[in-house]
C-alpha cells in the first residue's frame, strides 16, 4: 500500500461509476477502504444529481451577435511584441529627453516607483512556486496574508484555499524529500500500531508522537508532522481539530523559529522531549545541546532532556551533564549527573560523561572528556560491570568509537563489543599499544590474565592487564609478569609471556608461554597463573 | 469531453474571421454558460457573462497563443475575471431558486419540490468549496473531462488532480453532512 493508494482506488471507484457501475461493486473489490470510499462515493454520487442548466437558445443568439459585432472589419493586422516594445522604447525615450526641468523629479520618483514596483511583482510572483525551505517561501506567505486581508470573497473559501496549497505543498515536498514541519487538518483513518491516514496522506507515529486526542480512527484531528527524507511523515503531534496543536508552528518552514538552543540533530529526526523548547528540529539546527538527560528513545531518537534531542546517527557536540546513548537502537536512561563535557558521539554513539551504566553493546563509555576519535581510548579507573552493561569509568577517559567502549580499568568487561578494561588509567587503548598488566586468571570461556606484560593486541581487543577474567572471544588476554600471553586474537598476538599453557591455535603467537586451546580468540583451558611467575 | 479547436481555428479568429469566432463560440457556449450559472444562480446574469466572455475573447484574441492551452481554458480564466468583477460590483452571491432554470426530470410536483430543493442545497454546498474545487467538480462530474485534460487545463499533475478530487469530495461529503443531505457515517 502506498501513501496515495486511497487517492488513486477513488479515482478509479469514480470512473466505474460514472460509467454505470454500481457503487458496491467497487466496495466489494477495495473492502479495506469501505468506509472511507462509502462516504466519499455518496459525496460523488449526489454530484451525478447535479442539474444542467437550460440554455435558452434567443440567449445564445443575442451572445454571438454581440460577439460579433466586437470584430472590427479591419482586424487583420494584430499588434506583435516587437512592435509594442519598439513603441514603447520610443515614447519613453521622448518622455525623458524632452525639457520639462520642473517635472524630472517627480519623473524620476515615478519611474523609481514604477521600478520597484515591477522588481516587487517580479519577487512575488516567483514566490508563487517557491515551497517551505525556499529563501522566497516568507514572501509567498506574507502575499497570501496580504491577500487574505484584502480578500474580496468569503474568507472562509479563501482559506479553503490556502489549505489546498498547502497540500500541494506537502506533497511536493514529501516527493523532493525534504524535511519540514508541517500541519495537516482531516479526518484520521485507516489507523494501525504505526500509521494512520488523515487528509490522504499516511502518517506513521510512535511514542514520542504526543497524542492530545484518542487514538482512534473516525476523527477530525489536526497533525503537527515532520516530513522525512524518505518521503514518509512522522506525526509529532495530533490534536482535535477544534484545538489548535499548543506547541508547534503552524507554519510548513523548516526552519520554525524554536525559543531555545537547538542541539546537534540530524537526519530530520530531533527529540524534542519538551517540543516548546525546540520545536525545531532541523538538520542544519542541531549544535551544543545542554541539559540533563532523560531515559528512553526509540531508533533514531536521542532521549535529550529538557534540553537539545540529538537523536540521529550523526550527534554533534552535546555539551551536557547527561548521559545518552545515541545510537539509533539503544538509548537507555542516562544517568542524571554526568560531571563533564564531552564533546560528541559518531556514528551512532555518543559520548556521555560520567555515566553510570552504558547497558548496550553500543554504548559509548561515559568519560569525563570524552573524545570519540577510534584512536584515542579513555584512560580511567575501573569498575565492575556486568555482561550487559560498559563499565563506567571514573577517570578522564578520552574517547570511544561506535561499538566499542573502551573501559579503562575496568575489571570485567563481558560484552562482545567492549574492549577489555585497562588498569590503573593507562590511556591509548590504540590496537598498537597495549599496557602492562598483572594477571589474573579466567574461566575457559575467558581470556587468560596475563602475568607479563603483553605488548600488542588486536583492532578493537586492548589486552587488559591486571583484569579479571576477560570473557568475550575478541578479547585479548590481560598479560601479567611473566605470564603467558595467549592473545587470542585471530591476527595479532604479540609478545607472549614466559610458562606456555596450552595454545594450540596458530593465532597464538607467544613463543616463550605458549598456552594451549586458544582457538579462534578464545583461550578454553587456562589455568591461573601463579606459577607462571617462576620464569 | 474536452473539445480544443486546432491551432488553425485560432490563428484564423486572430486574423478576424467571424466564422472562426463563430465556431468557437458554437463550440464552448455550453460549457462557459453551465461554469457561470453554477456560480450565479441566476439565469439572466449567467447569459450576460457569457455573453461578455465571448466579446473579450474578441478583444483578446490576439494575446493568445495556439498550442499553450485549451482554449476552453482560457475561456474559462476570463469567465473566472468576470465573475470577480461582477461580485465585486454587486456584492457577493445572488441567491435564486433554480427551479425553472434547471433541468427537472420529475414531474410529480412534491417530489419535483425535494429534487429542487436537493439540487438547491448541492449548488450551496458547491459555492462552500474553492474555486478551484469548483472547478474540478465541474470539469469532472459534469463536463466529464478526463483527469489528464482537468490537469492540462489548470496546469498540475494528473497525480495532483487526483489528489484534488479525493479533497474535493472529502470537503463535499462534510458540507453535505453539515446540510444534512448525508448522513454522518
Amino acid at each position: 500500500m502506498t501513501d496515495h493508494d486511497l487517492t488513486t482506488i477513488l479515482d478509479e471507484c469514480v470512473a466505474r461509476v460514472q460509467a454505470g457501475e454500481p457503487v458496491e461493486a467497487c466496495l466489494r473489490d477495495y473492502p479495506t477502504y469501505r468506509t472511507e470510499l462509502t462516504m466519499l462515493l455518496d459525496a460523488a454520487a449526489t454530484l451525478n444529481t447535479l442539474p444542467r442548466p437550460i440554455i435558452h437558445a434567443e440567449a445564445r443568439q443575442r451572445g454571438r451577435e454581440r460577439m460579433l459585432a466586437q470584430i472590427p472589419p479591419n482586424q487583420t493586422q494584430p499588434v506583435s511584441f516587437w512592435a509594442f516594445l519598439r513603441y514603447a522604447r520610443q515614447n519613453l525615450a521622448h518622455l525623458f529627453t524632452k525639457e520639462l526641468p520642473t517635472m524630472k523629479l517627480v519623473l524620476r520618483s515615478a519611474v523609481t516607483a514604477v521600478f520597484l514596483l515591477i522588481l516587487s511583482t517580479i519577487v512575488v510572483t516567483a514566490s508563487q512556486s517557491s515551497l517551505p525551505g525556499d529563501p522566497l517561501y516568507p514572501v509567498k506567505r506574507s502575499w497570501e496574508w496580504v491577500q487574505g486581508s484584502l480578500a474580496t470573497s468569503d474568507a472562509a473559501s479563501y482559506e479553503a484555499e490556502l489549505l489546498d496549497r498547502r497540500y500541494e505543498e506537502l506533497q511536493l515536498i514529501i516527493e523532493m524529500g525534504r524535511q519540514v514541519t508541517f500541519e495537516l487538518e482531516g479526518w484520521l483513518s485507516q489507523m494501525d500500531d504505526k500509521s494512520f491516514q488523515v487528509a490522504s496522506f499516511t502518517v506513521l507515529f510512535n511514542q514520542d508522537t504526543q497524542w492530545l486526542t484518542e487514538q482512534e480512527a473516525g476523527q477530525m484531528v489536526r497533525v503537527a508532522l515532520l516530513t522525512q527524507a524518505d518521503g514518509t511523515l512522522l506525526a509529532q503531534q495530533v490534536a482535535p481539530s477544534n484545538l489548535p496543536l499548543p506547541q508547534m508552528t503552524a507554519t510548513p518552514q523548516p526552519t520554525a523559529a524554536a525559543t531555545a538552543t537547538p542541539h546537534g540533530c540530524n537526519a530530520g529526526a530531533c527529540p524534542t522531549t519538551t517540543p516548546s523548547v525546540t520545536p525545531n528540529c532541523n538538520p542544519a539546527n542541531c549544535n551544543t545541546p545542554t541539559v540533563t538527560p532523560t531515559p528512553g528513545c526509540n531508533a533514531g531518537a536521542c532521549p535529550t532532556a529538557t534540553s537539545t534531542p540529538c537523536h540521529t546517527q550523526n550527534c554533534v557536540t552535546p555539551s551536557a551533564t547527561a548521559t545518552v546513548n545515541c545510537h539509533p537502537t539503544n538509548c537507555h536512561t542516562p544517568t542524571p549527573h554526568a560531571t563533564a563535557t564531552p564533546y560528541g558521539c559518531n556514528a551512532g554513539a555518543c559520548p556521555t560523561a560520567t555515566a553510570t551504566s552504558c547497558p548496550t553493546p553500543n554504548c559509548a563509555p561515559p568519560t569525563a572528556t570524552p573524545g570519540c576519535s577510534p584512536a584515542n581510548c579513555p584512560t580511567a579507573t575501573p569498575t565492575p560491570c556486568d555482561p550487559t552493561h560498559c563499565p563506567p569509568p571514573t577517570a578522564t577517559p578520552h574517547g570511544c568509537n561506535a561499538g566499542a567502549c573502551p573501559t579503562p580499568t575496568a575489571t570485567a568487561c563481558p560484552t562482545p563489543s567492549c574492549a577489555p578494561p585497562t588498569p590503573t588509567a593507562t590511556p591509548g587503548c590504540h590496537p598498537a599499544n597495549c599496557p602492562p598488566a598483572t594477571a589474573t586468571p579466567c574461566d575457559p570461556t575467558h581470556c587468560p590474565p596475563p602475568t607479563a606484560t603483553p605488548h600488542g593486541c588486536n583492532a578493537g581487543a586492548c589486552p587488559t592487564p591486571t583484569a579479571t577474567p576477560c570473557p568475550t572471544p575478541n578479547c585479548a588476554p590481560p598479560t601479567a609478569t611473566a605470564s603467558p600471553t595467549p592473545n587470542c586474537h585471530p591476527a595479532n598476538c604479540h609478545t607472549p609471556t614466559p610458562t606456555p599453557t596450552h595454545c594450540n591455535t596458530p593465532n597464538c603467537a607467544s613463543p616463550t608461554a605458549t598456552p594451549e586451546g586458544c582457538h579462534l580468540g578464545v583461550c578454553p583451558t587456562w589455568t591461573p597463573t601463579p606459577h607462571l611467575h617462576e620464569g | 469531453m474536452l473539445q480544443q479547436p486546432d491551432a488553425h481555428l485560432v490563428r484564423r479568429a486572430q486574423q478576424g474571421d467571424a466564422a472562426a469566432f463563430t465556431a468557437i463560440y458554437d463550440q464552448h457556449y455550453d460549457a462557459v454558460y453551465t461554469y457561470l450559472y453554477y456560480r450565479v444562480s441566476d439565469t439572466a446574469v449567467a447569459e450576460d457573462l457569457t455573453a461578455d466572455v465571448f466579446v473579450r475573447l474578441v478583444q483578446h484574441i490576439h494575446t493568445f497563443t495556439p498550442g499553450d492551452k485549451p482554449i476552453l481554458a482560457w475561456l474559462y480564466t476570463i469567465a473566472a475575471n468576470l465573475l470577480t468583477d461582477h461580485r465585486r460590483k454587486n456584492g457577493r452571491y445572488t441567491w435564486l431558486p433554480l427551479d425553472e432554470a434547471l433541468t427537472a426530470s420529475e414531474s410529480d410536483p412534491s417530489r419535483l419540490t425535494h429534487q429542487n430543493w436537493q439540487q438547491d442545497r448541492l449548488l450551496a454546498a458547491l459555492r462552500e468549496l474553492t474555486e478551484e474545487q469548483q472547478l474540478v467538480i465541474l470539469l469532472k462530474f459534469v463536463e466529464k473531462w478526463s483527469n489528464a485534460a482537468i490537469a492540462d487545463h489548470l496546469g498540475k499533475t494528473e497525480g495532483a488532480i487526483k489528489s484534488l478530487q479525493h479533497r474535493t469530495l472529502d470537503s463535499l461529503r462534510r458540507i453535505l453532512e453539515r446540510g444534512g443531505m448525508l448522513e454522518k457515517v
